[in-house]
């Protein structure tokens, strides 16, 4: 059977170690993913990511399955030194449903990455 | 009222491993585990490299300039997480380049970083984080 729990505040069985659930609801990554960038493209792993699209060379774009409730939250990029050196976010392209990585070479041109990956923060709607 | 659970382990009742809340807004759920970051480390990557502080990770190695590697204490499941690196230096805050290098595996992730120009260089301030599923 479902149960649900209301709590302010979680502490160990000693009492100690204390966590407000403001810290674990708003601590907590909301979307995360792990894409395989190169051919044959993939998402190896995530969370609430529906899709993504192999936009162009080096761009890659996330679907969330539940959005953010604001264009606010925080967005982390990160790729494989071998083929993809610059990661960014692509704050500018990004909505409440759907993030933005972009890959570049250590010479500046696009560039797709082996390991493309992207964690998001903030509220959900 | 404010109510306060003191608890060693939290588990879900259908699945161990999988515990819903409800989002900001209230129109979603989401696992409470899935979102939980597994690893985190803040390092110093220069000179003899050092942790300042960190969750799940055994040990650090300085594997050459602008190398590192950081071992798990719990395993991944599985070299499908997602990893993010950052770095920079406490002297002009200037971030610099972090990539992951080829060692990203259940137990290990390697980041690499470099300066402007792409040369591999140390940096003073180095974070990753780490989501995923742990074994």
């Amino acid at each position: 059977m479902a149960s649900e729990l209301r709590v302010n505040t979680l502490k160990d069985a000693a009492g100690a170690n204390s966590v407000a659930m403001e810290y674990v609801a708003g601590g907590s990554a909301k979307a995360w993913v792990s894409y395989k960038g190169t051919a044959t493209n993939a998402v190896k792993d995530s969370l609430n990511i529906s899709s993504v699209t192999d936009a162009s060379t080096g761009r890659y774009l996330p679907q969330f399955s539940n959005s953010f409730n604001a264009l606010d939250y925080l967005s982390q990029t990160t790729g494989n030194n071998a083929d993809g050196p610059v990661a960014a976010n692509d704050y500018d392209q990004m909505t409440t449903s759907s993030g933005d990585m972009r890959y570049k070479s250590s010479g500046f041109s696009v560039a797709d990455t082996k390991y493309a990956v992207q964690s998001f923060n903030g509220d959900l709607a | 009222m404010a109510s306060i659970l003191k608890v060693d382990a939290l588990q879900g009742v259908t699945s161990a491993g999988d515990i819903a809340v409800t989002s900001e807004g209230g129109s979603a759920t989401q696992s409470l585990q899935q979102g939980l970051c597994k690893v985190w480390i803040n390092f110093d990557g220069t000179g003899t490299i050092s942790t300042r502080d960190s969750l799940n990770v055994s040990s650090i190695s300085d594997e050459g300039t602008g190398y590192y590697q950081y071992d798990f204490t719990n395993a991944m499941s599985n070299a499908n997480y997602s990893a993010s690196g950052t770095g920079g230096n406490n002297d002009n805050n200037v971030n610099r380049v972090v990539q992951f290098g080829d060692g990203y595996t259940t137990t290990a992730l390697d980041l690499n970083t470099g300066d402007g120009a792409g040369s591999p260089s140390d940096r003073s301030v180095m974070g990753s984080q780490i989501f995923g599923d742990l074994a």
